[in-house]
């Protein structure tokens, strides 16, 4: 059984009296445990294919079947609901709440979980457990300006794994990142792929980190151009390790 | 989630002190006002209820009339017409009426020794102390001797024993009012104000007769008092009063009266009416200004969804419904208002005690008024606080999340 399945998926809008198709008859399956990025220019209707999938957006026409289930006609809250319980989201300006402090940004999607109601100490504890993950257990109770880019797309990471998602969709997490920054983070998520079984979806303009995924689709003018596995996928940690032979 | 809102909302009010604070004030003194109003409306019908105790409801109030013999208005109190005499008469001939009295007052100097203090004099007759229900704290009243001989004798409240005399015992000794010297036959109890006028302990009491030699040589009294002999003899009295003053002042039949007669229950009522006009406005006032306030709160709460759609588009994404985000904003707004309850109602009760303080009131304080403010701080939140809220409940997330 795939994790995302599209039929026919159709996102149209009016600019003027034009129509201007941003996903065109799109059929796309992608299956559990994969890790996809999704390339293309700007324009190419990339975006648009995002919001349907993370389900912030439902198509024009066509079908979109997330875990065997179609979301494609959803309400507004039945949407929000699958976004809490089914997708993590990573953004490029990581989109962290600024007012609260590391922990209460973790716990945040766990106080929209109406399926699963935690108790303030399950919160407490799930949102320590996940912090382990991104390894950031030390400064759960920093403010988020006082941690750095890399730090604080890990916090978002953590964020997003809490609801114990069977996706994350991950909008160019490395584009506000310096090089190294970026291989952590990818470190990160290649492990969550790896040992967790999490199916990852990723957007990004570099075709370097999109090397570290396992298949690539380019994507123009709403229509596939291509849809490979990546041939020699890089592993983080190798690059990591290259990086720490260099410096010394 | 409820709590962590709170927390929120506070964080987000301590972050812009000064706006949240010029958008509260018009809650503060909406509440304020709410706080005031109930307040002062309860200790005010708590006096008027125990001066109505005091006084008794059988004494009858004889006024000058604001209307002349010619039936044309006149300016009230221009033309006293009621003579001491008058009062002796309605004594003597109304069956119904156990004793009245002639009330003359001015203000004048009074000296024991060096010290001195501005009292308020009345020429009255003996039958003031039963009228009035005054009961002595020490000496004795003068009597109808003293009234007939114009004894310079005096009867004096507790402030102006205590500023003549201190701790001196007052009985027996001379003072000086406009220089002539009159000697102290008892003190009045303590009895506060009772909502505006002049004290009974500020004031010094001497025969009429004396009053009419020593301090004002009119043969006309401000006003007379008189006790009906029972309750069910009120109306009789006023009927015989009436018809005493009329045939005394010489009224031809279908003229009206150049007198006034009114009963302590509508005196009563009347005070009790000006009460309901206060009142009323004060309703007035504090609901202007907590819509007012209510619109104060809608605009800032508007600006802050602006600010903060990208958060809005953050939280959509991470899975709140429309009704979270509603919820999250109408707290805020019900925050700040609460917040700014709490500061009116802190601001009324210090108002309402300095009041009460100073009017020397018994204080009285509320419990109705808090639950009440409370109660309409939480309203004005929630009703106010709706249209932004729902605005920023309907956002769309993605364009939400776009937004700077």
């Amino acid at each position: 059984m795939p994790l995302i399945r599209t039929e026919h998926l159709q996102k149209t809008y009016i600019v003027g009296d034009m129509e201007v198709h941003a996903v065109h008859d799109l059929f796309l399956t992608i299956e559990q445990g994969e890790f996809v990025t999704i390339m293309g220019p700007s324009g190419s209707g990339k975006t648009s294919l995002m919001n349907i999938l993370g389900c912030l957006d439902v198509p024009t026409s066509g079908r979109y079947y997330l875990d065997d289930r179609d979301v494609s006609r959803l309400s507004r809250d039945d949407l929000a609901t699958i976004r809490n319980t089914k997708i993590g989201f990573i953004f490029q300006q990581y989109n962290l709440l600024t007012r609260i402090n590391v922990m209460e940004n973790v716990i945040l999607p766990m106080l929209y979980n109406e399926e699963k109601r935690y108790t303030r100490a399950e919160q407490v504890r799930k949102a320590e457990k996940t912090l382990e993950i991104v390894g950031l257990t030390e400064r759960k109770l920093f403010d988020i300006r006082q941690l750095s880019g890399g730090q604080q797309q890990r916090v978002a990471i953590a964020r997003s794994l809490v609801n114990d998602p069977q996706m994350m969709l991950a909008d160019e997490p490395t584009g506000a990142l310096d090089t190294k920054t970026s291989f952590e983070v990818m470190d990160i998520l290649q492990d969550l792929n790896e040992r967790l079984k999490i199916s990852i979806l990723m957007v990004t303009h570099s075709p370097e980190i999109a090397q570290f995924s396992k298949r690539i689709i380019s994507f123009r003018d709403g229509v596939v151009l291509s849809d490979e596995p990546v041939k020699d996928r890089i592993m983080a940690k190798d690059m990591l390790a290259q990086f720490a032979a260099k410096k010394s | 989630m409820f709590w962590l809102n709170i927390k929120i909302a506070l964080q987000a009010l301590v972050a812009n002190k000064m706006r949240s604070l010029l958008t509260m004030l018009g809650i503060i003194i909406g509440v304020s006002a709410v706080i005031i109003m109930v307040s002062l409306g309860q200790v005010t019908t708590y006096n008027i209820n125990q001066e109505w105790k005091t006084l008794g409801v059988n004494s009858l109030y004889i006024k000058n009339s604001d209307v002349g013999k010619t039936g044309t208005a006149r300016l009230n109190g221009t033309r006293k017409v009621l003579t001491y005499d008058d009062a002796k008469a309605i004594e003597d001939e109304c069956p119904s009426v156990a004793c009245c009295s002639p009330v003359s007052s001015c203000a004048a100097l009074t000296i024991y020794r060096e010290q001195n203090w501005n009292a308020t004099i009345y020429g009255v007759s003996d039958a003031i102390f039963q009228i009035e229900n005054l009961p002595l704290e020490s000496g004795l009243p003068f009597t109808y001797h003293s009234v007939r001989n114009r004894g310079k004798v005096c009867v004096i409240g507790k402030n102006v024993a205590q500023n003549l005399f201190g701790d001196e015992d007052p009985i027996g000794k001379i003072i000086r009012i406009k220089d002539n010297p009159f000697r102290i036959m008892g003190v009045l109890k303590e009895k506060g104000t009772s909502g505006g006028g002049s004290t009974v302990d500020d004031r010094i009491y001497i025969p009429y007769t004396s009053y009419k030699i020593f301090i004002d040589g009119s043969q006309y009294a401000d006003y007379l008092e008189a006790l009906a002999a029972s309750q069910a003899e009120i109306l009789p009295a006023e009927m015989q009063i009436k018809m005493t003053l009329r045939e005394r002042h010489k009224i031809k039949e279908g003229k009206p009266d150049d007198f006034e007669v009114q009963t302590m229950l509508e005196l009563l009522k009347s005070a009790q009416n000006m009460l309901n006009m206060l009142s009323l406005f004060l309703v007035f006032v504090a609901s202007i200004s907590l819509i007012v306030g209510g619109i104060g709160i809608m605009n800032i709460m508007l600006v802050s969804v602006t600010e903060r759609i990208r958060e809005i588009g953050v939280r959509m994404a991470l899975g709140a419904k429309g009704k979270h985000i509603m919820q999250q904003f109408l707290i805020e707004s019900v925050v700040l208002c609460l917040l700014g309850g709490f500061i009116g109602l802190t601001f009324g009760f210090l108002v309402t005690l300095a009041i009460e303080m100073s009017q020397k009131w018994k204080f009285m304080f509320s419990p109705v008024a808090v639950v009440l403010s409370v109660c309409f701080s939480i309203a004005v939140g929630v009703i106010f606080g709706f249209v932004p809220a729902m605005r920023a409940s309907k956002l769309d997330p993605i364009e939400a999340l776009r937004s700077e």
